[in-house]
C-alpha cells in the first residue's frame, strides 16, 4: 500500500516523462491487447467441440499433374464404409455446409431464404451443439429441420417450436424437431438451420445421390473411440475409392479435426506472424518506458544509494524497483484494457470478427495474459533493479554523481529497437497493401463492375427464358445470361477430358462451366479465337489455360472428348479468374447450358444507381415466382470475398503499424526531450557563440538519422527474408523491390526528423540567458 | 569502538595510480565527537566512507566494535547499517516524494521494527524537533534547515552507536548551521558516537577532538 503510494507520488512529479513513457506503454499494449485477441479468437476456432481430439476428417484430393489437388470433400458413399469397416470408428457425419445453399423456409407468413445445411444427423453427438427445445430428432426420418436460437425467433418468437411444421423450398413440409443455441462465430459451423441429408434425394432429385464413389462435395467427419486409433484410419483410407471404381483418380486423406483452422487451413502462418509482431511492439513500448523511467535514474540512483546506507538489502532495492515497475505497469494494463474495451466494437468491425471482450477471461488466454504482464514486469524492471543496483553506494551520494554516461548504448540500443520493429511494421504493411491491391485489380478476363445477378429458385429456374427477355426490356441493362455459377466461383470440375495425342498419364483438373449464349457480352470477357457458341453455332469453349495446357496451335473447329462424348470447340476465350486469385487461372470449358443447371441470371447493366434497376427486377421475379423472396447481388462483392483474408490482413497489419508508429513517435519524443533538457545548457553556450539554429538542430539530429539507418540494416532482411515467404504463396504475386524498403525507411526517419526538429526547435530557440540560468 | 590499521584508498587510471588515503592509521573510542577537516581533495569524505562502510579500502584494517569490518560480507555490513551507523549528509538526501513522518520512518522499516513501535518512535524523533507539525509534509516543502532536521531525524531514529556526517552544514547558512550543531553536540552528550567532517573552524570546536587530514595523510590529531 505504501509503495503504491510512493510509486503514484513518483509518477506526479515526473510528468512529462511519466505520460509519455506511459502513454507509449498504453498504446503498445493496446496493440498487443488486440493481437492478442486476434490470436485467441484463431487459435480458438472449433475448440469448444468436446470431442475435439477424437475427431477427424476425411477429403479426396487428386494427384495432379504438378501439385496435389485437393478437394473440401470426398464421395458420399466413403463415410458408411468407415463406420462398416473400422471398429475404432465410432460414429461418421456427411456434410453440407449451409453458407453455399439457401433455401426458402415458410411459416405462415413469415418467409426467409435460410443458410441451410445438409448433414447427418450425427452431426449433433459429433460435435458440441447444446439444444434449447427438443433434439436432432427421430433416426430415419428425412423431413425434420433444427433451427438456430435465432433463426427459430424468427419464426416463433419465444416460443418452443418443436412439433411445428414448417415448408422447406416451397415444397417439402418439415417438423422442427429442435433449437440449438446460436454457436460462436468462430466455428466452421455457420447456418440458420440444419436438415437431413436424407433430403438431398428430393431436393436434388436423384435417388442415389447419397450412394456414389464420385463428388468430392461431402464434407466427412468421423469420431474414433480413441484419438490413438487416428494413424491407422488415415493410413487405411488412401485408395479406398480405387476399390469400387478402380478407374478413379481420386484419392483419400484424413487429418485430425483440431489441425483443420490452423494447419490445414493454413491460419498458423498469420497467427505466427501476428504474435511475432506483438511480441516486437511489446518490446519496443517496454524498452521505451524504461527509457523513459530510466531518465529520472540519477535521482533514483541517489535514493537506491541511500536506502542502502540506512541499512537496505540489495534485495530490498531489487524488490522496490519492480514493485514500483507492477504498479505502473499494472496501470498501464489497466488502461489499455478499457481503451481495448472501448476500441473493441470499431477492431472487430473493421476485421470482420465478432470477437467478444470475454473472450480473454477464459482460463488459458489469461494466464497467457497474465504472462505478458509478468513478462513486461520483468523487462522493464530488470534494467533499473540491475542498472541501479550497480553503483557504488559512496559515488551515489557524491553530489557530482551522474548516471547518465553509462547509459549511451542502452539508450541507442532501444532508439534502434524502435525504429527496426517500425520500419519492419510499415515494410510489411505495404507489401501487404500492394500485393492485396495487385489482386483487386488484377485483370479477370471479364468486367466485374455494373454486374449484376438474381439468385434462380422455385419457377424462376423453370422460367428463366421469360425472366431473361423481360429483364432485358428494362433500358438500365444491356445484357443478361442465365448461369450455372457466378463467373468468380465455379464449382463443377473433373479429370474426364481427352483429347488426340493426349499423354494417358497426363492428369488435367477441368471446371465445367454451363452458361446460354449470351455469356461473353454480358461479362465482357476477351475471345481470343473463334467464337462463342449460339443457337446456330453448338459446341463448345475453353478457356487460355485449357488451351494451353493441351498445347495446339488451333482449336477452333477441333474435337475434344468430354466424359466419352465428343465436342467440338468453336472457340477460345481469354483467362476468367474464377479461382483463389492466389493460383493462376485453372482449365475451363464452357458449354451450352441445359436446363437443370440454371442457378443465376447474370445482369450486364448501364447504370451505377441501382435502385430503379433492382425496384423492376424485384417487381418481374415476384411476378413470376410469388413464393421466393426477390434475392440478388454484385458481382464485384462476390469478387471482394476471394480477397477477403488479404483485405482483413491488411486492416490488421496496417492498424498494428499504426500502433508501432504511434510508439514510435512517443518514445522518440520522450528520448529527445529527455536529451535537450540534458542539452539546454550546451545549446546555450553555443547560441551565446553564436551558432544557428538549424545547425544545432542538426547536430541534434544526427544520431536519430544514424540510428534509423542502422535499425534498417537490421529490419530489411529479416522483412524481406519474412514477406517473401509469404508471397510465395501466391502464383499472382508483386515482386519485391527496394522502393517499398526505402519508402518505409525514409517515412520512418522522416516521422523521427520532424519530432526531433520540432523538439529541438523548441530547446534552441529558448532564450539562452534562460537555458543557462537552467541547473 | 572504531580502530583503522594502515588504510591506504587509491584509484587506478590508464597510466597511473592516484592515492586517496595513504597508510591512516586512527582510533577512536566510543563517546567521542570527532570533527575531520582538510582541503578539498584531501580524502576526508573517503575516509568517513570508509568508516561507514559504504566504500573500502584497498589495504588494511579496519574494526568496527571488534569485528573485522574489512572480512565483513554484504549481509553483515547491512547489519551494521541497520543496527549501528547513521548517515548525515551534505545534501540531506531525503527522498522527495516521502513525507516527513515517511522519511524518519524508512530506516525502522529496513530494521524489522513492527509497525506501533514504529509509530511512536517516529512521533517521539517529531516532537523532539519540534517537527509534529510538519510531519506530512514533502521536504521540498521546508527549508534548508528544516530538511537537515528530518535528515538528522532519520538517522538518529534506530538509535545507533555511530553517527557519521559529511559537511552537514555544508548547505546551510550559519544560524542553521549553529543549530545543528549544538543537536550533534546534544546527542554527543546522550552517548552517541559522532564523527563529523567540517570546513568550518567554529564548527567543528563543537567536537572534543579535531584531525585534520592532507593529501590522504593525518597531518594533525588534537583532542581539545
Ligand atoms: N571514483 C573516483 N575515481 C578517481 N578519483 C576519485 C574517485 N572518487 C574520489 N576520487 C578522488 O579522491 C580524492 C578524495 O576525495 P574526497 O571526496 O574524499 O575528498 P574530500 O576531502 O571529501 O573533499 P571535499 O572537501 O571537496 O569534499 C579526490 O581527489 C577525488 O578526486
Ligand atoms: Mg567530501
Amino acid at each position: 500500500m505504501k509503495t503504491i503510494l510512493l510509486t503514484f507520488r513518483k509518477l506526479r512529479k515526473n510528468k512529462a516523462a511519466t505520460s509519455l513513457g506511459l502513454a507509449g506503454l498504453v498504446v503498445g499494449l493496446v496493440c498487443v491487447i488486440y493481437i492478442f485477441f486476434w490470436v485467441t479468437d484463431e487459435t480458438s476456432y472449433d475448440r469448444f467441440h468436446e470431442n475435439i481430439d477424437r475427431i477427424f476428417v476425411v477429403h479426396a484430393y487428386l494427384e495432379g499433374d504438378k501439385q496435389e489437388v485437393p478437394f473440401g470433400g470426398c464421395p458420399p458413399a466413403v463415410a458408411p464404409s468407415l463406420v462398416n469397416e473400422y471398429p475404432e470408428v465410432e460414429s461418421v457425419c456427411r456434410y453440407m455446409p449451409g453458407q453455399y445453399f439457401e433455401h426458402l423456409v415458410a411459416f405462415g407468413t413469415q418467409k426467409n431464404m435460410l443458410k441451410t445445411s445438409y448433414a447427418d444427423p450425427s452431426l449433433f453427438d459429433i460435435f458440441t451443439i447444446p439444444f434449447v427445445y427438443g433434439s436432432k430428432g427421430t433416426p430415419g426420418d428425412p423431413n425434420q429441420i433444427v433451427l438456430t436460437q435465432t433463426t427459430a425467433s424468427r419464426y416463433f418468437g419465444d416460443e418452443n417450436p418443436v412439433g411445428k411444421i414448417v415448408r422447406f423450398n416451397n415444397n417439402i413440409d418439415m417438423t422442427v424437431a429442435g433449437v440449438i443455441k446460436d454457436l460462436p462465430h468462430n466455428t466452421f459451423l455457420k447456418f440458420d438451420a440444419v436438415v437431413p441429408l436424407e433430403i438431398m434425394k428430393k431436393t436434388w432429385e436423384q435417388e442415389n445421390i447419397l450412394d456414389t464413389w464420385y463428388n468430392n462435395s461431402f464434407a466427412t467427419f468421423g469420431l474414433l473411440k480413441s484419438p490413438d486409433s487416428f494413424d491407422k484410419i488415415a493410413a487405411g483410407i488412401t485408395k479406398r475409392i480405387q476399390k469400387e471404381m478402380p478407374e478413379s483418380t481420386n484419392f483419400l486423406r484424413a487429418y485430425r479435426f483440431e489441425d483443420g483452422h490452423l494447419y490445414e487451413e493454413k491460419n498458423i502462418r498469420n497467427v505466427k506472424i501476428f504474435s511475432l509482431i506483438g511480441l516486437l511492439v511489446l518490446l519496443a513500448a517496454t524498452l521505451n518506458f524504461i527509457n523513459l523511467t530510466t531518465a529520472r535514474s540519477t535521482k533514483q540512483a541517489k535514493e537506491t544509494g541511500l536506502r542502502k546506507s540506512i541499512g537496505a538489502t540489495r534485495a530490498n532495492i531489487i524488490r522496490l524497483i519492480y514493485s514500483d515497475v507492477a504498479i505502473v505497469c499494472f496501470m498501464a494494463f489497466t488502461a489499455a484494457l478499457l481503451l481495448a474495451f472501448i476500441g473493441l466494437p470499431f477492431f472487430n468491425n473493421l476485421i470482420g470478427k465478432q470477437i467478444l471482450f470475454t473472450s480473454l477471461f477464459s482460463p488459458i488466454p489469461f494466464s497467457i495474459f497474465i504472462g505478458i504482464y509478468l513478462l513486461t514486469v520483468l523487462l522493464a524492471g530488470s534494467y533499473p533493479a540491475f542498472f541501479l543496483s550497480s553503483f557504488s553506494v559512496s559515488e551515489t551520494l557524491k553530489s557530482s554523481f551522474h548516471s547518465v554516461k553509462n547509459k549511451g548504448f542502452m539508450r541507442n540500443a532501444l532508439i534502434v529497437t524502435i525504429f527496426a520493429v517500425s520500419i519492419a511494421l510499415l515494410t510489411s504493411t505495404l507489401i501487404i497493401s500492394k500485393q492485396t491491391m495487385f489482386l483487386q485489380n488484377m485483370d479477370m478476363g471479364f468486367n466485374k463492375e455494373q454486374l449484376m445477378y438474381i439468385t434462380l429458385d422455385g419457377q424462376l429456374r423453370e422460367k428463366a427464358k421469360t425472366l431473361k427477355d423481360e429483364i432485358k426490356r428494362s433500358p438500365e441493362v444491356l445484357s443478361a445470361s442465365i448461369t450455372q455459377f457466378l463467373p468468380v466461383n465455379i464449382g463443377s470440375n473433373g479429370e474426364g477430358w481427352n483429347w488426340e495425342g493426349k499423354d494417358p498419364n497426363f492428369k488435367l483438373l477441368v471446371s465445367n462451366y454451363e452458361t446460354d449464349e449470351d455469356f461473353l457480352a454480358t461479362v465482357e470477357a476477351k475471345l481470343l479465337e473463334g467464337n462463342f457458341f449460339s443457337s446456330d453455332r453448338q459446341g463448345i469453349v475453353i478457356n487460355k489455360a485449357f488451351a494451353d495446357a493441351i498445347g495446339w496451335s488451333s482449336f477452333e473447329g477441333k474435337t475434344l472428348n468430354a466424359y466419352g462424348q465428343d465436342r467440338q470447340v468453336v472457340g477460345v476465350i481469354e483467362n476468367i479468374q474464377y479461382n483463389s486469385l492466389a493460383e493462376t487461372c485453372r482449365p475451363m470449358a464452357i458449354s451450352n447450358i441445359g436446363n437443370w443447371a440454371t442457378r443465376y441470371l447474370i445482369v450486364r447493366t448501364n447504370t451505377d444507381h441501382y435502385e430503379q434497376t433492382i425496384h423492376t427486377m424485384k417487381q418481374i421475379c415476384e411476378r413470376i415466382e410469388p413464393n421466393f423472396p426477390f434475392k440478388y447481388g454484385f458481382v464485384d462483392d462476390e469478387f471482394a470475398k476471394l480477397v477477403e483474408t488479404e483485405s482483413n490482413l491488411k486492416r490488421l497489419v496496417g492498424i498494428f503499424s499504426a500502433f508501432a508508429m504511434v510508439v514510435l513517435c512517443l518514445g522518440l519524443l520522450g528520448v529527445i526531450m529527455f536529451l535537450t533538457e540534458q542539452k539546454t545548457k550546451e545549446i546555450g553556450v553555443r547560441k551565446c557563440l553564436g551558432e544557428r539554429v538549424s545547425s544545432i538542430i542538426l547536430t541534434l539530429l544526427k544520431p536519430f538519422v544514424f540510428s534509423g539507418l542502422i535499425a534498417s540494416v537490421f529490419a530489411v532482411p529479416a522483412t524481406w527474408f519474412l514477406m517473401n515467404r509469404w508471397l510465395q504463396n501466391y502464383t499472382n504475386r508483386i515482386d519485391l523491390n527496394v522502393w517499398i524498403f526505402a519508402l518505409s525507411i525514409v517515412f520512418a526517419i522522416l516521422i523521427a526528423v520532424v519530432t526531433v526538429s520540432w523538439q529541438s526547435w523548441r530547446a534552441a530557440t529558448r532564450n539562452p540567458v534562460e537555458s543557462l540560468r537552467y541547473e | 569502538m572504531i580502530i583503522l590499521k594502515n588504510i591506504f584508498k587509491y584509484y587506478d587510471n590508464k597510466f597511473q595510480r592516484t592515492f586517496v588515503l595513504k597508510d591512516v592509521n586512527l582510533t577512536i573510542k566510543e563517546g567521542e565527537f570527532v570533527s575531520i577537516m582538510g582541503p578539498s581533495g584531501a580524502g576526508k569524505s573517503t575516509l568517513l566512507n570508509i568508516i561507514g562502510m559504504l566504500d573500502e579500502p584497498n589495504e588494511g584494517e579496519y574494526f568496527f566494535l571488534e569485528q573485522p569490518a574489512h572480512q565483513l560480507n554484504e549481509k553483515k555490513k547491512t547489519e551494521f547499517h541497520r543496527n549501528y551507523v547513521g548517515f548525515i549528509f551534505q545534501a540531506f538526501h531525503l527522498i522527495d516524494e516521502m513525507t516527513v513522518a515517511e522519511n524518519i520512518e524508512t530506516p525502522l522499516i529496513y530494521k524489522g521494527v513492527k509497525s506501533r513501535d514504529r509509530q511512536a518512535m517516529v512521533a517521539d524523533m517529531l516532537d523532539r524537533f519540534n517537527m509534529v507539525a510538519k510531519k506530512d509534509l514533502f521536504p521540498a516543502q521546508l527549508s534548508g534547515g528544516q530538511q537537515q532536521l528530518v535528515g538528522i531525524a532519520r538517522a538518529i531514529v534506530g538509535k545507533p552507536k555511530l553517527l557519521l556526517a559529511d559537511e552537514p552544514t555544508g548547505n546551510l547558512h550559519s544560524d542553521q548551521g549553529k543549530e545543528i550543531m549544538k543537536l550533534l553536540q546534544k546527542l554527543n552528550e546522550e552517548g552517541i558516537t559522532i564523527i563529523q567532517v567540517t570546513h568550518n573552524e567554529e564548527f567543528a570546536n563543537y567536537g572534543k577532538r579535531i584531525i585534520r587530514i592532507a593529501d590522504g595523510l593525518i597531518s594533525s590529531d588534537t583532542k581539545l
